[in-house]
């Protein structure tokens, strides 16, 4: 009853290594949380630092939640993976609430106020932009549909801010085909998403 | 679309765009024939290629990265300027390129963060900084032609603009020419040279100031700007690169004068000649380090054509000590003009000049240290003829029988204050050692180093030790470190007539350090009267039995350790205390030492993992010596913080078995026993702990503690009275004494000792409670007033929370929302760390409901009574949430166990939650017998 999250963590990671599929799904809340908590953290930082460095934040979370020592590399590969995947979660969440705040919707499960922490406070999406990440996100459901892969590249590249080099060292693949895949990922999910926004 | 078809069009796609457009062409035309919505597919894919990728970069680059809307670009035109462009931006704001239309020229505007705009002192500093340096007018120094601030209220410099780049910008395409980095170097020494005659330091010189024009000028930029920024910088950990090129004074916080740029410049002429930073570390703390205690590797070594000489330059700019560095910019210039020259075909004459008044700066350096040499030596001659001069007992200095000394903070002659922690960590060295005698010694107590320093001081001064702890004796100790010899001077003062009763002097040598600090102890027991079992000696001195190097460290990692509330003291200490290790990896004292500082990061972070590494090495220590008090006292505090009340009570009594005066364990024990709901035990503890310490008044206070806990109010106050006798300087006492009546409901004696407490000083705990009186009150905007000041002290959820209800019921719902967030954001953290944590049970329950979540709060009424059931406030808590849920049975059924279990009639008479269960008639029998007795207000 008594464990820490980076036990928890680390144990995830380590059955999702030995092939437990589900380890990942139950990581997911936890990284979400964390990224979430270094955000509220942040917020107390002077804000001077404007930049929103993804690949920073996702990686301050790792060193957080994983115990490095008992970690190897493709468990750690599976962690960025699955931070990629809590980073699209929140800024679609984002989203969604601010959307519904405009509307006067629900009172939402997470406060703006927290979000804009996690952006330093200057994350004030256009209605165009706010748009484009829902189709985008729309879109990345029905290419995952397709290439499960693909979708897991762009969240890497798009979401978890990561370089081709690292997206091919988390997935596995060659930096050949992260290249491929993305530049092809982005084409479809640009038309699909031209059709979205222009309907 | 099927996942083999959407692999087929992939494949294709790769293959067309990797061919040329006519090939291309004739393989789309071919695929066409059998296929031609495949056709048309790729067609549309290849087509929207190009604009897809600009489209995600952009969409990438609005959403995580946009114009921060402080620093968004300033209005075109702005005064007499008219913004052309972005140049640049950096810690110390962002830059535009602008025109000057009344002069016609172009200007670098640089707007300063938004802080510097935020408060209006701040501001003012500022301005004043920036008008110094403006009046700066040399060819290395960037020009200032204005200091304003923008409509907005924003505050703007107008520099001139050249064309170029930063000299950062040059390093990172590698090492400069040796020639071109002895030119800039020079000009930049020219520069300061002239700054420094007027006064001003620049404090914050690294490549990203220094601009290099097209022509090869350099021109020096921001001038004392960073003096303004101080705070902030080292605070946000934003300045990685910065660091670097802070000299070891700066890192340590000290004043810095214009010394501190000489070494600045050595930092970076070693940059541009190697690449490389001199002093490098993985983290901000790893370059501290880096800078305190490491020889750079010599630059001859990473690029042998440069010159010893030139070298021998930047070693002399890079000289830790202060005294031994140049002195003058102007000194560093001379020697790099002339090996300038001396490489140049004609400089015969120049050289011999420069060697001329380097051979003089030489001769009265070793004249100063002639000098200091001989002060030295007749010292000690003196005190090696008369040896009773070695301890002065001044006239009429009996001692008192009781002896209750605080030893305070060691400090260094002015003029070679190295190094602090060395300082710091031979008193508190001192200080536990003599607090270790106390069980033999029945008339003496020491203030332990914990309340020495406070949350942003230290009790540095004898007055101080009596005003804070009612010590009437202080040893004040005055060290010295020089070639390899430490002196020390300790001093006895009696604290109320600041007299000095006794004094003496130990003399060492740093090569023995062990020998030096038993030596401090035998001078301090002498001085007080006491007397030293060989054995207990023995005991007391075996941290010393180590690699001579090791204790040094391990003595650092003490020091930085008492001044742990202070930025990155913490991480010094983890570093040295592995520096330690390193020497001898055995060294148990480091271990413990090791496992105190993660204990400190986890009180500090609350993040779970350094509670583990406290666990860890606190059993590393007790491996390799099972005989320290201290590492039990850790191990216990480890166990309590993670639920396992049993083994922590195992931990803390093999702790007393070794060291029975051991307060922290007394403490831990007490806590132990009533984080495990058993308070007899906890009230005897906490007795035993004032038995052994009758005078001092942490005792008082902490049994004060547990009896209003326990709601035992009229006892409580006669223990926090006791504290207000003992210590009247202290805010605390009156603050406790304010809280009892508060919660008795005589809201009028309780303003009146926290107003008495806030004339001794501001304080978290007086706001918070006249919060909550103004909240009984029904002044819920004023009692919200009360809490934000409060949150400026803590940010907790225990403030967050009864904040949210003043805002609620001040009418600022969203507000309140928003606290009752934050409140369960935090608590849910807390328990995370200790699921067993009753207190963030209690706030969960009273916030959950207003978040609309009352089922989880309802799962932790279970949880929470399962644990204790007899907690007045938990049950409290509970009744409301019934009484919100609209079941009024259970509410009433709670309350009256509450009250049953000591809850004061008050929080229900007055809680605005409760009306309508307060008019109910189950209600009034219920309270009638707990209702007391009106108690009239004298006033």
């Amino acid at each position: 009853m008594d464990r820490s999250s980076l036990g928890t963590v680390t144990r995830l990671l380590e059955a999702a290594r030995a092939g437990n599929r589900t380890a990942l799904n139950d990581l997911f809340p936890l990284v979400y949380k964390e990224l979430h908590a270094l955000a509220h953290r942040q917020r107390r930082r002077w804000q001077g630092n404007y930049t929103v460095n993804t690949t920073a934040l996702v990686h301050e979370v790792y060193l957080k939640l994983v115990d490095q020592h008992s970690i190897d590399w493709e468990s750690r590969a599976h962690f960025f993976g699955v931070a990629a995947q809590a980073m699209r979660q929140i800024l679609i969440d984002y989203v969604r609430q601010q959307r519904a705040q405009k509307r006067g919707g629900d009172a939402p499960k997470v406060s703006l106020d927290e979000l804009q922490d996690m952006f330093g406070g200057v994350l004030t999406l256009t209605d165009e932009h706010s748009e484009a990440l829902l189709a985008l996100d729309e879109a990345l459901e029905k290419l995952g549909q397709m290439s499960e892969r693909q979708s897991r590249i762009v969240e890497c590249r798009f979401f978890g801010g990561m370089t081709i080099e690292e997206t091919a060292a988390v997935l596995g693949l060659s930096t050949a085909t992260v290249k491929r895949s993305w530049s092809l990922a982005q084409v479809w999910l640009y038309q699909e998403m031209q059709k979205a926004l222009g309907a | 679309m099927e996942t083999a078809r959407w692999d087929h069009i992939a494949s294709l796609f790769e293959q067309a765009r990797a061919l040329g457009p006519n090939d291309r062409n004739a393989f789309l035309d071919q695929l066409g024939r059998d296929d031609p919505d495949l056709r048309r597919q790729l067609d549309a894919l290849l087509e929207a290629h190009e604009e897809a990728h600009g489209f995600f970069d952009n969409l990438a680059e609005a959403v995580f990265n946009p114009p921060p809307p402080d620093a968004s670009p300033p209005a075109q035109r702005m005064a007499h300027y008219e913004v052309l462009e972005k140049l640049g931006g950096g810690g110390m704001g962002v830059v535009y390129k602008a025109r000057d239309t009344r002069l016609d020229r172009f200007v670098a505007l640089k707007f300063l963060p938004p802080h510097f705009s935020a408060d209006e002192a701040a501001k003012e500093r500022f301005m004043h900084e920036a008008r110094a340096a403006s009046a700066l007018d040399h060819v290395n120094i960037c020009t200032i032609h204005e200091i304003g601030q923008s409509d907005d209220g924003r505050l703007f410099i107008a520099m001139a603009y050249y064309e170029g780049e930063t000299l950062k910008k040059k390093i990172e395409r590698g090492p400069l020419v040796v020639e071109e980095a002895v030119d800039y170097a020079a000009q930049m020494a020219r520069g300061l040279e002239r700054a420094h005659e007027q006064g001003i330091v620049h404090r914050d010189v690294k490549p990203a100031n220094v601009m290099v024009t097209r022509r090869g000028g350099v021109k020096l930029v921001d001038f004392g700007l960073a003096k303004m920024a101080d705070v902030q910088l080292t605070r946000t950990g934003t300045t990685l690169g910065t660091v670097a090129y802070m000299s070891p004074e700066q890192t340590r916080g000290e004043r810095v004068d214009h010394r501190s740029d000489v070494w600045s410049l050595g930092v970076v002429l070693y940059e541009m000649l190697t690449g490389e930073r001199p002093f490098k570390g993985d983290h901000e703390q790893a370059i501290i380090y880096s800078i305190l205690y490491e020889e750079p590797v010599p630059v001859t070594a990473l690029r042998p054509e440069v010159q010893s000489g030139l070298w021998h330059v930047v070693s002399m700019s890079l000289a830790k000590d202060v005294e031994q560095r140049y002195q003058k910019a102007a000194d560093l210039l001379a020697d790099l003009e002339a090996l300038a020259q001396r490489t140049a075909p004609a400089g015969g004459a120049a050289l011999h000049a420069t060697t001329q008044r380097r051979r003089q700066t030489v001769q009265r350096g070793l004249r100063r240290g002639l000098l200091a040499g001989a002060g030295l030596l007749a010292a000690l001659a003196l005190l090696l003829a008369i040896p009773s001069v070695r301890q002065a007992v001044l006239p009429g200095s009996a001692l008192p029988a009781q002896r209750h000394l605080a030893v305070l903070p060691f400090t260094g002659a002015a003029a070679n204050a190295d190094d602090q922690a060395f300082a710091d960590g031979l008193a508190e060295t001192l200080r536990s050692q003599l607090a270790r005698l106390e069980p033999s010694q029945a008339s003496l107590w020491v203030v332990p180093t914990q309340d020495m320093y406070k949350k942003d001081s230290v009790v540095a001064t004898a007055a101080g030790a009596w005003q804070f702890f009612a010590a009437n004796l202080a040893v004040a100790g005055r060290l010295e470190r020089q070639e390899g010899r430490i002196r020390l001077e300790l001093t006895l003062l009696d604290t109320q007539t600041l007299r000095t009763l006794r004094a003496v002097v130990v003399e060492g040598r740093e090569a023995d350090l062990p020998a030096f600090q038993r030596d401090v102890l035998d001078r301090a027991v002498a001085l007080l009267d006491l007397d030293l079992p060989l054995e207990t000696r023995r005991l007391l001195t075996q941290a010393g039995a180590t690699a001579p190097g090791a204790y040094d460290f391990y003595l650092r990692g003490r020091g930085y350790l008492q001044r742990y509330q202070q930025a990155g003291q913490i991480e010094a200490a983890i570093t040295v205390f592995q520096r330690a290790l390193q020497e001898d990896p055995t060294y148990a004292p480091a271990f413990a030492g090791l496992a105190q500082a993660y204990q400190r990061k986890y009180w500090d972070t609350n993040d779970r993992q350094w509670v583990d590494k406290a666990g860890q090495y606190a059993e590393q220590a007790l491996q390799y010596d099972d005989d320290l008090a201290e590492a039990y006292v850790t191990l216990g505090s480890v166990h309590r913080v993670r639920g396992g009340y049993g083994s922590a009570k195992v931990m803390l009594d093999e702790a007393l078995a070794r060291d029975p005066a051991n307060s922290d364990a007394y403490l831990e024990l007490a806590k132990t026993a009533e984080d495990q709901g058993d308070f007899d035990t906890a009230e005897a503890t906490y007795q035993r702990a004032i038995a052994l310490k009758p005078d001092y008044w942490v005792g008082y206070n902490d049994l004060g503690i547990f009896y209003h806990n326990r709601a035992r109010h009229q006892e409580a106050i006669e223990q926090f009275q006791r504290v207000v006798e003992l210590a009247p300087d202290n805010h605390l006492g009156y603050n406790n004494v304010g809280t009892q009546y508060s919660i008795m409901n005589r809201p009028a004696q309780a303003a009146e000792w926290y107003e008495r407490s806030l004339t001794v000083q501001p304080n978290y705990s007086a706001y918070r409670h006249l919060g909550i009186l103004y909240y009984r009150e029904h002044r819920f905007a004023e009692a919200a007033a009360m809490y934000e000041k409060a949150l400026t002290f803590r940010d907790i959820y225990y403030v967050w929370e009864p904040l949210a209800r003043a805002y609620y019921w001040a009418g600022a719902r969203q507000k309140a929302q928003q606290a009752w967030r934050r409140a369960v954001e935090d608590a849910e953290a807390q328990l995370a760390v200790n699921p067993r944590k009753i207190e963030a049970m209690q706030y969960l329950i009273d916030a959950y409901p207003h978040l609309g979540q009352p089922e989880k709060a309802l799962d932790l009424v279970e949880t929470v009574l399962a644990l204790d059931r007899k907690d007045p406030q938990v049950l409290d808590s509970i009744a409301r949430l019934y009484e919100l849920l609209g079941q009024r049975d259970l509410a009433l059924r709670y309350l009256q166990e509450a009250l049953e279990n000591g809850l004061t009639t008050v929080s229900i008479e007055r809680s605005p939650w409760l009306e309508a269960l307060r008019a109910d008639p189950r209600y009034q029998d219920l309270v009638r017998p707990y209702l007391e007795a009106p108690v009239e207000d004298a006033r």
